[in-house]
């Protein structure tokens, strides 16, 4: 194939992921957000974000994927969330706190279209020494099994680390168990805190792929993940709200992009016209891997890792086999030991 | 029901807030759907064919009218009514 390699193109994006809170009971040593139990100063209020997903919706949007850090530990998002689904198919991501059968049949009655739970152990000593917080496996299995009991579709998610790799099998059938239906295999970020002990955590790929190609899930139960041949790069469509209101594109860009804030900027306007939202969703990228571009429609891979691992938003994916040219992923590249995360605004305007 | 039309990956996404289901409805199928608006199922199948001759390509295989219908039955975004004097197909 010859560069450039477009991406499929949207005129208007359907569907949007909200990270409504960077407040977590949690302490996971991965944190992408480096979260705190306490609300941050700036974040958008509940009443604030009402009015902000009307106006979404107004717009075309119509599926909202909502995530945290914890959703639930931030007053009112329950109020939102059955204030939503009328109008948009809702997503929830959680780490399970909160969740009790009282909220579980508010979840029911509002209609949430899905729920997702980190699970990060097969047993409670594991999963509770990576959240930081004693009773968090307990809390991660009750949600999923509370929500499946009322028909809501569950979904467990596992970030591929050094210590959750020899357990997938394990976890995968504690949430079959539990009732879930899926589990997505999530790629590792050098995002937050993650970066501080990545050689710690993180896997070289080979060994990420062997730990996949080992997966054997329970008769029924979806595995998905994003490696090859799986690898897609979904700027095309993506779009994301942070905390704070800033227009992101995708959760997994938070510490590269800028591309105003909500509050003062139409969504719409920033997908036609922030220049590096261009940009990137055209998808112009050196190489692409024929296998992944077949099964997901795109070209490259994943933006979010290629502009980690080499500093240029072009670059191919070392997420990807075909495309890693030799980059060691559990070595963090040392231009991210010093990167602060301020936003890369002026990188793309 | 909410509709939120895709054309550009000639697609429309039907979300169902009281089944809290959000589908994606291929050409055919969201055709369908937009013509389901109280009219004899008859009706609406000789509009159908009636679109579907009016449009560039290939056309659909034989039967694409009745399975698309009960496909959208089936994710609730149609009732059909039994046959009577006044048969109508109409959406929720």
């Amino acid at each position: 194939m010859t560069p450039p390699f477009p991406n499929p193109v949207l005129g208007t994006p359907p569907k949007i992921s909200v990270s409504i809170t960077e407040a977590c009971p949690s302490t996971c040593a991965h944190c992408y957000t480096g979260c705190a139990s306490a609300p941050k100063p700036g974040v958008i209020a509940v009443r604030e974000w009402r009015a902000i997903l009307d106006g979404l919706a107004d717009q075309g949007f119509i599926k909202v994927y909502f995530e945290g850090e914890e959703p639930f530990a931030k007053p009112g998002f329950l109020d939102l969330l059955e204030a939503t689904a009328p109008r948009m198919t809702t997503l929830v991501r959680s780490k399970g706190a909160g969740i009790d059968a009282r909220v579980a049949d508010r979840l029911a009655a509002a209609r949430l279209g899905r729920l997702l739970v980190d699970l990060m152990g097969e047993d409670a000593a594991t999963h509770d020494a990576a959240a930081g917080r004693k009773g968090s496996f307990a809390a991660a299995c009750r949600a999923i099994a509370l929500a499946a009991e009322r028909g809501i579709p569950a979904d467990a998610l596992v970030v591929l680390t050094r210590a959750s790799a020899p357990r997938l099998n394990a976890i995968l059938a504690l949430a079959h168990r539990l009732g879930a239906a899926r589990v997505g295999i999530l790629r590792l970020y050098p995002l937050g805190r993650a970066k501080a002990i990545w050689e710690a955590i993180a896997l070289p790929l080979a060994a990420q792929m062997q730990a996949l190609a080992a997966l054997a899930p329970s008769p029924g139960l979806k595995v998905m993940q994003s490696w090859h041949p799986r690898n897609q790069n979904c700027c095309w469509q993506a779009a994301a709200l942070d905390a704070y209101g800033r227009i992101i594109g995708c959760q997994y860009l938070r510490e590269y992009v800028d591309h105003g804030n909500i509050r003062d900027r139409d969504y719409l306007d920033a997908w036609a016209n922030a220049p590096l939202y261009r940009m990137l969703r055209a998808g112009h990228v050196e190489k692409s891997c024929p296998d992944c571009a077949a099964s997901q429609r795109s070209h490259g891979g994943c933006r979010s890792t290629a502009f980690a691992f080499h500093g240029r938003w072009d670059a191919p994916d070392p997420f990807d086999v075909t495309l890693n040219d030799g980059v060691d992923l559990a070595v963090l590249p040392d231009r991210l030991r010093e990167h602060q995360p301020e936003r890369a605004a002026a990188a793309g305007a | 029901m909410r509709l939120r039309p895709v054309p550009e990956m000639g697609a429309c996404l039907a979300y169902d807030p009281v089944r809290a289901r959000l589908a994606t409805l291929n050409p055919t199928a969201w055709l369908i759907l937009s013509l389901c608006d109280g009219r004899p199922r008859e009706t609406i199948a000789e509009h159908f064919a009636r679109e579907i001759a009016s449009l560039p390509g290939e056309p659909p295989e034989p039967g694409a009218f009745a399975r698309g219908l009960a496909r959208l039955a089936a994710l609730g975004l149609v009732t059909i009514h039994p046959p009577r004097l006044d048969r109508r197909e109409s959406p929720p």
